[in-house]
């Protein structure tokens, strides 16, 4: 059949990786505000939180990874994030079986974190 | 390109400096490969495969679903390796998000693929950060 490589592949999860830059300074260095993103990103994204997230703030000799790192585990994987306070940056991955609205996610992403700029990849897996 | 006028010597193309990104994300979708659905077994690898790539682990999480299928995280100094798992259609999900000059995050890939042990590998490569 022609059409043969039209099939669709069957999609069994989405990862959307945002890398932000300069970020508000006192927004990344706020467990609280942290925590507060990742609770509304899931209320608004519709995934299910599961157990307390991880928000830990790691202090290195090598400045570039000192910051607060997040894990959130969901019902349909997982949210991660890594804030740098010597670059204002944060590196952001949210992986659902679950489909959700990634554009909605950017967009919360950018504003909650008052990033200058944002790079955001989908990866469809 | 090189051109040659009246008043100058050459147009001379700029070297390009080799661009430098904060760190490297390996997203591996494995099929058909070994199924492991014991937490602890899940941990040992995923901490093993910290080892492999010359990373720091911080703390490990992991929820088994039930009836079936993992998902995982191991915070590292140098960021963090998660995993999911879907037995039932043969699948695992890994990210191994690395940073840092020492980091080795093909070597914590190979050792992975040995323990999974998929039929098919896929993995793409995303950097990350990039450096002014």
């Amino acid at each position: 059949m022609k059409n043969e490589k039209l099939k669709i592949k069957k999609i069994y999860g989405k990862e959307l990786i945002l890398d932000l830059f300069d970020c508000d300074p006192k927004i990344i260095r706020s467990k609280k505000k942290i925590l507060e993103y990742s609770d509304k990103l899931c209320n608004l994204i519709k995934v299910k939180k599961y157990r307390k997230p991880i928000c830990e703030r790691f202090a290195f000799e090598k400045d570039s990874a000192t910051g607060y790192s997040l894990v959130q585990l969901i019902e349909s994987s997982s949210i991660t994030g890594h804030f740098s306070e010597l670059w204002n940056r944060a590196f952001i991955n949210i992986f659902s079986c679950k489909l959700f609205n990634h554009k909605i996610a950017t967009d919360f992403t950018k504003k909650f974190f008052k990033a200058k700029k944002i790079k955001n990849r989908v990866l469809i897996r | 390109m090189t051109k040659k006028t009246k008043g100058s010597t050459k147009w001379v193309k700029p070297i390009e400096k080799p661009k430098k990104y904060a760190g490297i994300l390996l997203a591996a979708d494995f099929w058909y490969g070994r199924i492991i659905e014991e937490p602890e077994e899940i941990k040992r690898i995923l901490t093993e495969a910290v080892k492999r790539a010359k990373n720091i682990p911080l703390e490990v999480t992991i929820h088994k679903f039930q009836p079936q299928g993992i998902t995982g995280v191991v915070l590292l100094a140098e960021s963090h390796i998660s995993i999911a798992t879907w037995p039932e259609i043969n699948y695992v999900a890994i990210d191994i998000f690395t940073c840092g000059e020492k980091s080795m995050p093909y070597k914590a890939l190979e050792y992975l693929k040995k323990e999974f042990q998929p039929k098919r590998a896929e993995v793409r490569e995303i950097k990350r950060g990039k450096m002014k």
